[in-house]
């Protein structure tokens, strides 16, 4: 029997699916004052963590300072709800040094819950999400499998691994979301015939098992930052480590069982055909693409400060039920574990990103966007911040203002969505610091300030935070200079503290910048030689140090990142005809006609693209705009 | 429809054969006016890619030379058009007279590269391939030709694969110990690190640094010669270039100032420049040509300082030989005029010269031979003939080992990776290849790393 469809309402922007990108989408549309429908299959998969319970980390850190910078909500909700904090790569340097933090899961979902519920112009609604309407080439409307039909203006889709989701577990195979939730299973069709290219991805999680069936003692502690570094600019009160996590090994036995099971492994037999990402390998797959090591090392995680159960991370595997619980059981003080959730593989449909504008507006619909896992990529934080854009964004082309795009040269955000829609990508994509080269420069101890003008201009963010960081800005200023112009007279002492760090004494004055810039010096241990230092808030002391240390650094990226901004300047007129264009190579041809660079700069990133094609292509340019002239 | 270009494929100076190259839509009917097969038919109508005999006449029907002939149909031709190949006798007057026939028929001369541009736009070459090809085209040395030839087949992208190998192997362990720091990745030995980066580094500077000697196959190695007024520079100039039957050609703009000619010496070619004589003077225009003189001293990888060595030593003299001192360049003692009774004594190292006699000439040449270290160098292809590939290699090299001073003097990995990222960047430049994927790859393939 089929529904009968139903007038249910109008509304400027629909969202659909409010996990991490979809909560920052509906967010950011609604308190930039469009009327905003935020659809979940279920409401109590709100801010769901179905796999790692933890936030941040490696580039994904810089992402969460960036996104609450421009006004974004998952480092505050991050703040309320974490329950151990680390500061992570603190001996590697200022521009890979990066927060990353345990999650009470529950306690998240419901802050994100009740934010979503409390915000003005903002509607949250349980229902599955069956069709989007287009009329003339621009969204239109979005139905549910229930008959309501909503008319919209625009439309985010934030479906993650919902979208035809099919879990594995050994042989066995079902349709379904993630942790056990109904898959969205009416969309992909309708989404393909808007002439969206969907491709199928693959993921993993691992087993949960209760605390109180293993034994811990035999496990080396990870505890939390004695001085926790909060996610959240505005965070005053650091939170306080509540719970630690513990690392343990795989041993010959573990990999014994793996090996001899290897052929039930839906991964080898070709029974997951979606592409898994390469830095998140199932436990079996490490085994095989690493013969030779001997252990693995897994890490033990709390899920909640009111639950048992315990998150193993990098256990994750498709191998059958009945395999798990045998090399679970190998592991020190597992002999007994009882397994909650049974580790499994998830395929889901997802969108090649090449296919997006880089407003993550779709190129085959207007008003039509894409953000998180269905935009291929991988994580929480990702996903938050390609929520946050596509939310600004479309809420943005609804009150007629152009797209905000970030650049590489601003934001690890920028670097995200220029990497996706430039190069796209064949395997879930995750942030890492090695995919921006502007490093120093992005950090996230900067995030707020490098983004104010950005912050400024999209209005998200509060007026108090912008004062903030204004403030922050002016004492980094103030603070730097004085560090500039302050100089010291050679002395006894000063030699004496040089020389006992390693570095040479001082025969004339020196400034205390110039010190600072020693390699074996820092802030603090020059506190004894500098009694006028003014009170500084240690963030901004991690942001003045970084400035002054790394100053010639900074200085040459900064360089770089102008060069850049001149080719992207460079525009590319959106009507090339690039088949027409015999000097470039057919794959060039074909790359350009497909993604359309909008400006030489992002040609040049295209992958496949040689220093050859680019010149190539800018002297075919040139010689154009000379016979035009002519 | 293209435009029809002509020029001499050949350089500009005196050989046995010229090549005259014809490319454009029009360029059968420009080589069927100029060019008469003895076989009877014209050349157009002759099986192509096949070398024809026959005449070149001008517009009267006069013979000016007996020559080879070639064309090559669209698209399979040097520049992707069509094209036809003259192949007549050596000498500058002829080539000259030809191509003015070829313009009489309808071709225009060719800008410089112009050739070479065409084959790049039609998708005959691709980057490296079309700077070879201008290399090879300005080579106007036997040995420059070879280099040019061996370059194609990318004896240099080999040494430097072998580079970009170890600078991978560097950033992907600092990538991987930083982005998957929990995941039990081994530190790099940051202590070992510094000496493989300035091996790397040393690797680099020393095939950017072959661009000097590559230079002297290539564009040449920029000499001046200096001296006092009268000393016998112009002699000396024309008694090395005569013998070597190369041009002279006049500066514009400078003309009188300085002078510049080429001449191959041991298979190198050199760039002379005949610069004013150096006194002290008050004249203006004088002094502003002495001031180009000091200029061009400055600018020359090699001054031949002339002295002569029949008048006693002068204050100019002095002048000339701080001046040579100062400029940093290889320096060439040369006194004038052995053929007149000496005034003072030949210092040691020093070459003495007669160019009434032509004394002392051959022995000037083997001490230019031997200061540009021609002997010992083999133009294998691995020398770096372009300027714009010895400049990245230089900033590669500079990138290598500013990552091993950091790591040295203490400074934070972070900042390591970014200059080893940055000397694969440089080095990308030359072979083409991009980095980050690469370095992408190496992390994955090294490294168990993933939660």
């Amino acid at each position: 029997m089929s529904v009968t469809p139903y007038a249910a309402g109008e509304a400027d922007v629909a969202v659909i699916g409010a996990g991490h990108a979809g909560i920052e989408a509906a967010l950011a549309s609604a308190r930039l004052g469009a009327s905003t429908l935020c659809f979940t299959v279920n409401l109590d998969a709100v801010g769901n963590m179905p796999c790692n319970p933890a936030i941040g980390g490696p580039g994904k850190s810089q992402l969460v300072r960036e996104i609450d910078a421009l006004g974004g909500e998952m480092a505050r909700a991050a703040d309320a709800c974490c329950i151990q904090y680390r500061m992570l790569n603190t001996g590697k340097g200022p521009a890979v040094r990066s927060i990353r933090a345990q999650a009470d899961r529950r306690r998240y979902q419901s802050y994100m819950k009740h934010t979503l519920e409390k915000c003005p112009n903002l509607r949250l609604i349980q229902a599955e999400i069956c069709g989007v309407g287009v009329e003339n080439g621009r969204v239109c409307s979005v139905s549910t499998c229930t008959g309501a039909v909503w008319k919209v203006k625009a439309v985010i889709l934030a479906t993650g691994t919902f979208l035809n989701g099919r879990v594995i577990i050994g042989e066995y195979s079902r349709e379904s979301g993630p942790d056990g939730m109904f898959p969205a299973k009416e969309l992909s069709s309708c989404l393909e015939k808007l002439g969206l290219p969907l491709r199928r991805f693959k993921t993993g999680t691992p087993p949960r098992v209760n605390r109180l069936s293993i034994d811990l003692s035999k496990a080396e502690p990870q505890y939390g930052d004695e001085n926790v570094v909060p996610f959240s600019f505005a965070t005053g009160v650091p939170p306080k480590n509540l719970e630690q996590c513990y690392l343990i090994y795989t041993n010959g036995e573990t990999h014994r069982i793996i090996r001899e099971n290897l052929s039930r492994s839906p991964l080898f037999s070709g029974e997951i055909k979606g592409i898994g990402p390469r830095y998140c390998p199932s436990i079996e797959d490490k085994l095989v693409r690493f013969a030779d090591k001997d252990r693995h090392q897994l890490f033990v995680e709390p899920t909640g400060l009111d639950t048992e159960e315990l998150y193993i991370q990098g256990l994750s595997s498709s191998l059958p039920e009945e395999v798990q619980m045998q090399f679970l059981r190998t592991l020190p003080g597992f002999d007994h574990a009882e397994v909650m959730r049974t580790a499994y593989a998830i395929e889901y449909d997802c969108i090649d990103p090449l296919a997006l504008k880089p407003s993550l507006e779709t190129k085959a619909v207007s008003g039509l966007y894409g953000a998180g896992q269905f935009n291929g990529t991988s994580g929480y934080e990702e996903a938050a911040a390609q929520g946050l854009m596509a939310g600004i964004n479309a809420a943005r082309g609804v009150a007629g203002l152009s797209p905000v795009i970030l650049s590489r040269g601003e934001a690890y955000i920028g670097t995200l969505i220029d990497d996706l829609v430039t190069k796209g990508t064949n395997e879930p994509y995750r942030m890492m610091t090695s995919r921006s080269e502007y490093r120093l420069s992005l950090r996230q101890d900067n995030a707020d300030i490098r983004l104010l003008p950005r912050a400024k201009e999209i209005g998200l963010a509060r007026p108090e935070d912008i004062l903030r960081t204004e403030r922050r800005l002016d004492d980094a200023a103030a603070e730097e200079q004085r560090l500039e112009k302050t100089f010291l007279p050679p002395s006894e002492r000063l030699n004496e503290f040089l020389t006992s760090v390693g570095e040479t004494p001082v025969s004339t004055g020196i400034s205390l910048a110039a010190l600072l810039r020693r390699p074996k010096t820092d802030y603090a241990s020059l506190a004894e030689f500098d009694a006028e230092r003014p009170e500084l808030s240690p963030g901004t002391v991690s942001l003045v140090e970084t400035n002054v240390k790394y100053a010639g650094y900074i200085k040459c990226e900064q360089e770089k990142i102008e060069q850049m901004r001149r080719l992207e300047a460079r525009r590319l007129p959106p009507d090339i005809d690039y088949s027409a264009i015999p000097v470039l190579r057919l794959e060039a041809r074909q790359k350009f006609d497909r993604i359309r660079p909008a400006s030489v700069g992002q040609a040049s990133r295209i992958s496949g693209v040689s220093p050859a094609d680019m010149t190539a292509l800018i002297i075919w340019l040139d010689s154009n705009n000379r016979e035009e002239k002519a | 429809m293209t435009d029809t270009i002509a020029a001499a494929a050949t350089p500009p100076l005196s050989g046995a054969i010229a090549i005259i190259r014809i490319s454009g839509s029009d360029a059968f009917s420009v080589a069927d006016r100029v060019f008469r097969p003895f076989a009877g038919k014209p050349l157009s109508a002759l099986e192509p890619r096949h070398a024809w005999y026959g005449e070149i006449t001008d517009s009267d029907g006069r013979l000016l030379d007996r020559a080879l002939a070639l064309v090559f149909p669209a698209p399979a031709s040097y520049t992707g058009e069509n094209c036809a190949e003259l192949q007549c006798h050596g000498g500058l007057t002829l080539v000259n007279r030809v191509l003015e026939l070829c313009c009489l028929a309808g071709a225009r001369i060719a800008a410089p590269g112009e050739f070479t541009k065409r084959a790049f736009l039609n998708g005959k070459l691709d980057l490296t391939g079309a700077e070879a090809v201008a290399d090879l085209i300005s080579a106007e040395s036997a040995e420059g030709v070879r280099n040019a030839a061996a370059q194609l087949s990318g004896a240099l992208k080999q040494r430097l694969d072998s580079v970009t190998e170890e600078l991978l192997d560097l950033t992907a362990h600092f990538a991987a110990y930083i982005d998957y720091t929990e995941e039990g990745v081994e530190p790099p030995d940051l202590e070992g690190a510094p000496a493989r980066l300035n091996s790397v580094s040393e690797a680099l500077r020393g095939l950017a640094e072959s661009f000097s000697s590559g230079r002297c196959f290539g564009e040449g190695v920029r000499c001046a010669i200096i001296g006092c007024p009268n000393a016998g520079k112009s002699s000396l100039l024309n008694a090395l270039v005569g013998s070597e039957r190369a041009i002279v050609t006049s500066i514009p703009g400078t003309t009188r100032d300085t002078i510049e000619a080429t001449v191959t010496v041991g298979g190198a070619l050199l760039r002379l420049v005949d610069t004013a004589g150096i006194r002290d003077t008050e004249d203006l225009a004088e002094r502003l040509g002495v001031q180009r003189s000091v200029d061009a001293a400055k600018n020359s990888a090699l001054i031949l300082a002339v002295f002569d060595g029949s008048v006693p030593e002068s204050e100019g003299d002095r002048e000339v030989g701080r001046l040579a001192l100062a400029s940093g360049a290889e320096v060439i003692n040369i006194f004038c005029k052995s053929d007149l009774p000496p005034a003072r004594p030949t210092p040691q190292g020093a070459v003495s010269v007669s160019t009434v006699t032509g004394d002392g000439v051959a022995e000037l040449k083997a001490e230019l031979t031997r200061r540009l270290g021609l002997g010992s160098v083999t133009p294998d292809g691995s020398l770096v003939t372009n300027r714009r590939q010895a400049d990245a290699l230089r900033r590669a090299a500079g990138s290598a080992a500013r990552a091993a001073e950091a790591l040295l003097s203490g400074l934070t990995p972070d900042v390591a990776w970014v200059d080893t990222e940055a000397a694969i960047t440089a080095v990308g430049e030359v072979t083409g290849r991009s980095v980050s994927e690469d370095i992408l790859n190496r992390i994955f393939e090294r490294f168990c790393v993933g939660k």
